[in-house]
Parts: structure tokens; C-alpha cells; sequence
């Protein structure tokens, strides 16, 4: 996502976050089109995968400063934060 | 079960095979990005005759895995693992974004088949749904816009913090001067404390209406909007009074982010933070 929000007038003007791994996991895993596929996640693993997340992210929120922080990967940087997890 | 399965990233639309030169890798294991094109049979209703692009095709995005890696039983290991979750979670969704503009329907991470055959399959199965999602989609891209508050930013502490005036200890003025703001007895302290969490939450509903009033008129330059229910952030304290999604019109993204500047960005602040993020694959309408 930075590569393009950064040339976006409104990250000009905002302070912006890029997208963080919570939202990439969040979006991915929870909220891609479902199909009936051979493999197909039960809700159970994923309620794990985010309590496992949300460790992670308490632990990462206080060693990072909460804004401004080095830039890891562009899109695994600010935590932020758990919850967001029920599909629609 | 065959020595490779069929990992699905998503399914685009578009007239012509999509460009794949630079394309990101894929997920860790995988064997080059790849394209099939839907059987026109099995992309179900047939589009009305007012559509823009009766020609558009449907392509779906993906590679061969080793089953060895991508099995149920890796993948059940695997979920245990944050890494290799989170790893596999950003490949997925480069390989998704790399479409982008174009209408993009991201399959949940881990959708994999035994073989090509068996992914169109599923397809032509869901042709209805993804007919739906497409139209709504289409010409369309995600926007995030989020706003938290950290509290509390200042004189959390009881101990030094000020009270108000009206409840300042009586007691003779240089005496007060005097020791500054230490509390003297349990009760002042308790009472500070109290004063304190009241005067955050007084902040926090008004943090709270402004945000919703943000949303509401950037909204109107959204061809649909959704708000997400309010979390406590990871950082203790902090709360995220705005968490919204919009399908913003290629063509009107200009104004979505004039909106977004005229509405959101008054809102920043001492111990508050506007972001906004995007374009995404409209994963929070489909």
C-alpha cells in the first residue's frame, strides 16, 4: 500500500500509518471471497492465529514508538492493535 | 494427493490477460504467478447488455505449491506459527494488489485445490456470488480511514496531577503552593484519580462525535461506506474512536480525499491520530 498512498495528497496533509500486518492478516484471512475450496480454514485456527497476533502486537507496542517508527516492511510496521476478527 | 496443489490469490477482471511482468513471487514455495481464464460457461448470468465491458474476461491468479508445504496438515502447523502466517499473508496480498486498479476479487488466504480443473470448478460453482461482488466492485477501490485516541495523554498520574480548583484542598494557601499537588490522604488521592477518568471520558465522547461526524459527511463522496466497531487498541488506553472503510469511485478519488483533508484532518491532535490508508482490494464489500 505505501508505495502508492504515498503519493496520495491526503498523506501529505494526515499523519498516516501504513497498513500494518494486523490489517494485511485481518483482510487476508478473514475477509477474502471464501470459496468452497479444498482446504478450507476452520474459524477455530484462525481465532488463534489472532490471539497469537495480539500478543505479538502488545509486546511490539512497547518497544516501537507509536508513531514514526523505522520502517520494517511497508506494510508491517504500526500495530494496530487487535480485534476486527468476525467475519462479516 | 498430487505432489503440488493449485494456490488461488484472486480473480481479476479484464478484457485481455492481465500483465504479469512484475509480478511480486507469490507465497514462500511457490512456482511462478499464473493465470487461467475462467471458461466463459462458467462465469454464470450472462452480463446485462448496458454493461460497459460485455467483453470483460475472468482471470484467475495462481501457482503451484508443494502439497508437502501447503497441505492441511502444514497449514494447520503453520497457523500456529505468527511468522509463517504473517509471511504468507503479504506475499498473498502483492500478489492481489499487484491488479490493482483493475476489479480484483481477493481469495481468503489458503484458498488451494487439489488442481487447476478443481479451481475453476469452484468457480463455476459461486458464479452467481462473484457476478454480485463484481458489480459492486467494479471501477471501485477500498479506502481505511481510522482515528484513535491514546489516553490518557497527560496528568494521568493522581499523584501530581491537578485537581480542579473547586475541589483543591482548603487548607492554607502556602501549604498548598508549598507541596505542590502531592495528594495528603487516601481520599484525595482516590478523588483525583476519579476526576481524572471523568475528564477522559469527557474527551472521549467528544473525540467519539467528531469522528462520527467526520464519517458521516466523508461519506457522501463514497459510493459506500462501513464502520467497524470500536476497539481498544494494542497500547493500553488508547482507543480507536474511527475505524471506517469506503468504496471510493476511481474517478472520484480526488474528492473523497478533499473530504477526507476538509473533515478528518482537524481531527488530529495532541494524543490523536487520523491515518489514512489505501487503495486497498475492496475486501470489506464483498
Amino acid at each position: 500500500m505505501p508505495r502508492r498512498t504515498s503519493r496520495s495528497t491526503a498523506d501529505q496533509v494526515l499523519e498516516t500509518h501504513d497498513a500494518s500486518l494486523l490489517d494485511v492478516v485481518d483482510n487476508a484471512l478473514t475477509k477474502g471471497v471464501v470459496l468452497s475450496g479444498d482446504l478450507t480454514l476452520g474459524l477455530a485456527q484462525v481465532d488463534l492465529v489472532y490471539a497469537r497476533l495480539s500478543l505479538l502486537l502488545c509486546a511490539a507496542d512497547r518497544v516501537l514508538p507509536t508513531s514514526r517508527a523505522p520502517r520494517t516492511h511497508p506494510t508491517a510496521r504500526v500495530p494496530w492493535g487487535p480485534g476486527r476478527r468476525r467475519r462479516g | 494427493m498430487s505432489a503440488t496443489l493449485t494456490y488461488v490469490y484472486c480473480l481479476v477482471r479484464a478484457a485481455g490477460p492481465p500483465s504479469l511482468r512484475r509480478i511480486p513471487a507469490g507465497v514462500p514455495g511457490a512456482r511462478s504467478v499464473r493465470l487461467i481464464e475462467v471458461p466463459p460457461k462458467a462465469r454464470g448470468p450472462k452480463p446485462k447488455a448496458q454493461s460497459p465491458k460485455p467483453k470483460a474476461r475472468d482471470w484467475l491468479v495462481v501457482s503451484s505449491v508443494p502439497a508437502r508445504q501447503y497441505d492441511e496438515a502444514a497449514v494447520e502447523r503453520g497457523l500456529q506459527q505468527l511468522d509463517w502466517v504473517g509471511a504468507r499473508a503479504l506475499a498473498h496480498e502483492a500478489v492481489v494488489e499487484y491488479f490493482l486498479p483493475a476489479p480484483v476479487l481477493p481469495m481468503q488466504l489458503f484458498t488451494l485445490f487439489t488442481s487447476d480443473e478443481r479451481a475453476i470448478q469452484h468457480i463455476a460453482a459461486d458464479a452467481r456470488r462473484i457476478a454480485r461482488i463484481f458489480a459492486r466492485i467494479e471501477g471501485r477501490l477500498e479506502w481505511g480511514l481510522r482515528v484513535t485516541v491514546s489516553r490518557p495523554v497527560q496528568g494521568s498520574d493522581p499523584r501530581t496531577a491537578r485537581g480542579r480548583p473547586s475541589t483543591r484542598a482548603q487548607g492554607a494557601p502556602s501549604e498548598v503552593e508549598g507541596r505542590g499537588l502531592t495528594p495528603r490522604s487516601g481520599a484525595e488521592y482516590l478523588a483525583r484519580k476519579g476526576e481524572l477518568r471523568h475528564a477522559g471520558r469527557g474527551e472521549l465522547v467528544r473525540a467519539r462525535r467528531d469522528a462520527e461526524r467526520a464519517y458521516r459527511a466523508i461519506k457522501r463522496t463514497a459510493a459506500a461506506a462501513r464502520r467497524r466497531p470500536e476497539v481498544e487498541q494494542a497500547a493500553p488506553g488508547s482507543r480507536v474512536v474511527l475505524d471506517a472503510a469506503f468504496l471510493v469511485p476511481l474517478g472520484g478519488r480526488r474528492a473523497f480525499e478533499a473530504a477526507v483533508r476538509r473533515h478528518a484532518r482537524p481531527l488530529a491532535r495532541a494524543g490523536t491520530i487520523v491515518s489514512l490508508t489505501g487503495p486497498w482490494p475492496a475486501y470489506n464489500f464483498i
